[in-house]
């Protein structure tokens, strides 16, 4: 049964080999993943999301009235752990997806808890950070601008780290059970790639809050 | 699925299951948002539940073998697509309806471009004239061509922009030389077009543009380059605009003609066949 | 299942026929694209009723010098639902659901990239709407702050109610949806093209598609940024837009415009390729100028990017800023202007077959170029601050939207009817509404342009007697009454056809890409086997297989 039934007079259209393939997204040789394809359009708008983010902060850097300013609030030590442990997981999770190429599951998914763990581990040190803002600086969102900018744009990465948190577990959930096929899982990848990205945007945020703008 | 059997044998096609869990999910965020915007905890609550049972439910139809079927193959086919072989009909020159007016031959588009120099070169004469015979020495017109770019000369005095500026000078060449490029290229292409003897196209590209050009330049400049407009002898710019025009015409009507194939005829030779045609 | 899948609501009544309630079902959770995009033309039809109804409302309301038909504060919110509604849940979803339906048909796919993620789409962009509409029945009542919700209008020492939040929240939630449509546009475009389909041979509207959506990714999460920085001034205490502690009112306008100018090209562009399907069909000739017209669409979604300033000339920004935007609001005109001759050029000499696809494609060609020029006009700073936020800004903006966006759709709709349904939309009934709106929609916005340039602003609820004004507005409300019988006309068009209509069989039109060789209504898989295609127009080259396209392309 086919669609385009070819006509002896254009033969070329439809090549005899064409037998239906399988599932709906069957693509054709060298056009790129879908589900890799759709993950960068997806970090495309997550960039666009943060930009935004970020120029605010950078908008309002210098306009703060009352209250603490990012000099006096903001210490380096405890961000300087946070931002190593996140620097560190990049590491932990490209580490876990080369061994589990290499088809060394047990390697992979003891990187990849890393991963997790030092993934809570920045929560923690953003909460306890948090903490003593709000208790010793006394900065919340709505003390002053630097306090709105500051917990928008801190948060929502906290936020998305959260998010990565989530899907790591959920992938490492799902190997435990053994239904993660292959040795370069889609799901491995495409979580990979997001926790780089989380990453980056925390480079973006450390340099532009912690360094440039204290 | 009408016999179980028959579908059976057909070919299938696997193919994402219908699901609730995208409804369900989206229905969490709006409520969540009802209870964020009234402030209402139970609309959260709620909101918050559909979300999390979509997502959990959404992520494991995500598994292998979980979220799909196999769907039969088992809709009417489509009619097959007859072929209509000679029903297309390709005008041909002599034929009612066609339009096409190729020159067989056109000048190069390096002759427009050689033109424009010529041009170029030739153009700063009469402006060079200008500036002696007005007093101001050879500097001042290539000064106020540079203020075209340049918006700090407004603050210059006349002295100033008499006096050789090496800034200036290298900018005022850079606008030379690329405008005059430009419009030689325009000449490359549009002379050609025109139809009828030589003559009447370096009537045009040496009158009728200048004049053009010239108008426009007046009407523009007050906006573009206010100090060229407030020191030049328009009588002058119209001159030099002249022997630029005459230059450039000259040098593209001049030069050899050749034969260049239309676009999507495959590289062949002339005979123009309108390819993606019409039918009758 | 599978019979409710394969069986449409819409399909003649026969003996085998599903109960309604199992059909319902079949539509709740299906992921079939073809079925998203008929809902998402539904639902847009619906909402396009109800914003309609606002607007003819607010029409009535100035007809007469101090009338007091609607009060202050109704009429406010009505302007602010029906901007919102036409732009985010009529607009979009329209534009969205008509690709949605044709694109992968039109690439040989059998479906979006991620067909699951594709029913989220059309869901919150359904439940946002329905949340920005649930502001009806919160103290308060809705927002009452124009679409572009300037702060700190939207504040909570302004806006008290949490109709804002309403507003704010669904729009948010829609966004999510509009996003994914927009990934999984992209992804289907580059991923699921069929075997021979290279990017260079998609149909012009699949282009289109990929830039609109690649302008989507970029401009609508700083939409949602600058919502959810909205939301945390008015819920948690934030001061982003609140001028009394240092917040910018103007940070808003920026982040708003940022998104509300290149959306005003997300609402165009596909109508572009909507046209560039029709117009070539109809005029039974190529696309003139494939090649340029997909440049110009890229130059368009670039340059659209940077224009956003030249809504806030009055703002009074700095010159330099002023002299950008201008500029660069005029170089849009270009590539447009490139498409516009390439679409008559396509039309010239052609053999023009003037169905109801073709007219509306005839209007939007006309109109569209009307709406251009004032665009142009307003592109002046200087001209801008003498007109902006008068009825010229209004008139202007509505010559596009419906010359443009408008007819586009309804071209693309009268086109695609018959494939979606099996059944041919009345072509009477398309030609008198075709008519009536064409007709209605110059006599309500060409007085508009004259009242704005008499001074009269845009946003008020009355005026005073004596300015000159009422001719004007009256000449508006008669078009308004014009034009709201052609959408009734519409709605009543499709619905009917679906048991009148002639059948349409497989290719009603002698058309030429590929979804006109499904069945029609294609079956869910849409192709049984996957074709391989060799040039633009593969139909054409299974027509005519002596003088096929690909030895020229």
């Amino acid at each position: 049964m086919t669609d385009l039934s070819p006509t002896p007079d254009a033969p070329e259209v439809l090549p005899e080999s064409a037998v239906a393939p399988p599932d709906h997204t069957a693509g054709v040789e060298g056009r790129p993943e879908p589900h890799k394809a759709g993950m960068v359009c997806f970090l495309v708008s997550e960039a666009a999301f943060f930009s935004t983010l970020i120029m605010a902060y950078v908008i309002f850097l210098r306009h703060g009235s009352a209250g603490p300013t990012p000099a006096e609030a903001l210490s380096l030590p405890l961000v300087l752990g946070n931002t190593a442990c996140l620097l560190l997981s990049s590491v932990t999770v490209h580490l876990a997806e080369r061994s589990l190429r290499k088809g060394n599951v047990g390697t992979f998914r003891l990187l990849w808890a890393a991963t997790i763990l030092l993934g809570v581990l920045f929560l923690v040190g953003t909460a306890v950070e948090w903490r003593g803002l709000i208790r010793d600086h006394g900065l919340t969102i709505g003390v002053n601008l630097f306090g709105t900018t500051y917990y928008t744009l801190v948060g929502f990465h906290a936020f998305h780290v959260t998010l990565g948190v989530l899907s790591l577990t959920a992938v490492l959930g799902v190997s435990a059970r053994g239904l993660l096929p292959g040795t370069a899982p889609l799901p491995v990848t495409l979580v990979g790639w997001y926790w780089h990205f989380v990453d980056i945007v925390w480079v973006v945020v450390f340099l532009v809050v912690y360094v440039l703008g204290r | 699925m009408t016999d179980p059997a028959a579908t059976d044998r057909r070919p299938t096609i696997e193919a994402p299951k219908p699901t609730v869990w995208p409804l369900v999910l989206s229905l969490g965020l709006a409520l969540a948002g009802a209870g964020a915007a009234l402030g209402t905890v139970a609309f959260l609550a709620v909101g918050g539940l559909f979300f999390a049972v979509a997502l959990w439910n959404w992520l494991a139809e995500l598994l292998p073998g979980r979220g799909h079927e196999a769907e039969p193959i088992a809709g009417p086919a489509p009619a097959p697509v007859a072929g209509r072989p000679g029903t297309v009909e390709t005008l041909g020159p002599g034929m009612a309806g066609y339009r096409m007016r190729l020159p067989e031959k056109i000048h190069p588009i390096s002759a427009g471009l050689k033109g424009g120099l010529a041009g170029g070169v030739a153009m700063p004469a009469p402006a060079l004239i200008w500036g002696v015979l007005s007093g101001h020495g050879v500097w001042f017109p290539v000064n106020l061509l540079a203020g075209l770019a340049l918006p700090g000369i407004d603050d210059l005095s006349v002295a100033e922009l008499e006096a050789f500026r090496p800034t200036l000078f290298a900018l005022g060449v850079v606008i030379h030389a690329t405008i005059s490029a430009v419009i030689g290229l325009v000449y490359g292409v549009l002379l050609p077009t025109l139809p009828g003897a030589p003559r009447w196209q370096l009537l045009v590209g040496g009158v009728v543009i200048p004049l053009i050009w010239t108008g426009a330049s007046y009407g523009l400049m007050g906006v573009a380059n206010p100090v060229l407009r407030h020191y030049v002898d328009w009588a002058w710019f119209a001159v030099s605009q002249f022997v630029f025009g005459l230059v450039a015409a000259a040098v593209v009507v001049r030069s050899e003609k050749v034969i260049v194939p239309p676009a999507g005829t495959g590289g062949a030779a002339p005979p123009p066949t309108p390819g993606e045609g019409g039918r009758p | 299942m599978a019979t409710a899948e394969a069986e449409p609501a819409a399909a003649p009544a026969a003996a085998t026929r599903p109960p309604w309630t199992a059909t319902l079902h079949g539509w709740v959770v299906t992921v079939d694209h073809k079925k998203l995009g008929i809902l998402y033309v539904l639902m847009a039809v619906g909402f396009i009723l109800v914003a309609g109804a606002a607007a003819l409302m607010m029409r009535l309301q100035l007809w007469a010098p101090n009338l007091a038909l609607l009060p202050p504060t109704t009429f406010n919110q009505f302007f602010t639902l029906h901007g919102t509604t036409m732009v985010f849940f009529v607009g979009m979803p329209l534009l969205i659901g008509i690709a949605n339906f044709a694109v992968p048909l039109m690439i040989g796919a059998r479906d979006m990239a991620f067909p699951r993620l594709n029913a989220f789409g059309f869901w919150a962009t359904l439940f946002g709407g329905l949340l920005v509409y649930f502001s009806m029945v919160v103290p308060g009542g809705p927002p009452a702050v124009g679409w572009f919700a300037y702060a700190p209008l939207t504040e909570n020492s302004f806006a008290r109610g949490p109709g804002v939040d309403c507003w704010a929240l669904g729009l948010i939630v829609s966004g999510f949806g509009t996003t994914t449509a927009a990934i999984n546009f992209a992804v289907t475009t580059l991923s699921l093209r069929c075997p021979g389909m290279t990017l260079r041979k998609v149909p012009f509207f699949v282009w289109v598609m990929f830039w609109t959506s690649v302008q989507i990714l970029v401009v609508m999460p700083p939409l949602t940024a600058a919502l959810v920085m909205l939301e945390f001034d008015r819920q948690l205490g934030a001061h982003f837009f609140d001028t009394q502690a240092g917040g910018s009112a103007y940070l808003w306008q920026h982040l708003f415009w940022f998104f509300g100018h290149p959306e005003v090209y997300i609402l165009v562009l596909p109508a572009f390729g909507m046209i560039s399907e029709v117009v070539p069909v109809f005029s039974r000739k190529v696309l003139f100028g494939y090649e340029f017209m997909a440049a110009a669409t890229a130059a368009i979604a670039f340059i659209s990017l940077g224009v956003w300033a030249h809504h806030m000339f009055a703002v009074g920004m700095s010159r330099a800023l002023d002299l950008f935007f201008a500029a660069a609001s005029m170089l849009v005109s270009i590539p447009t202007g490139i498409k516009l001759f390439n679409w008559l050029a396509t039309v010239y000499g052609g053999k023009l077959v003037l169905k109801s696809p073709m007219l509306f494609a005839l209007g939007f060609l006309s109109m569209f170029v009307i709406g251009g020029l004032t665009g142009i006009i307003l592109a002046c700073a200087p001209v801008d601050l003498q007109v902006t936020d008068t009825y010229f800004v209004v008139g202007h903006f509505h010559w596009v939207l419906i010359g443009g966006t408008v007819f586009g759709i309804f071209s693309a709709i009268h086109y695609w009817y018959p494939k979606a349904t099996g059944r041919m939309l009345s072509e009477r009934l398309a030609k008198w509404q075709f008519w009536l709106l064409f007709l209605g929609f110059i006599l309500t916005f060409a007085p508009m342009h004259v009242a704005g340039i008499l001074g009269m602003p845009r946003r008020i609820y009355t005026y005073g007697p004596g300015r000159g004004w009422e001719l004007w507005n009256q000449l508006a409300t008669l078009g308004a009454l014009l034009q709201a019988p052609s959408y009734l006309l519409f709605a009543y068009n499709i619905v009917a056809s679906l048991w009148k209509g002639k059948p349409a069989g497989d290719d009603p039109w002698d058309a030429w890409t590929l979804e006109w060789a499904t069945p029609s209504p294609p079956p869910a898989y849409n192709f049984a086997v996957v074709p391989t295609v060799r040039s633009r127009r593969p139909l054409w080259d299974l027509k005519h297989p002596d003088d096929p396209d690909w030895k020229y392309e």
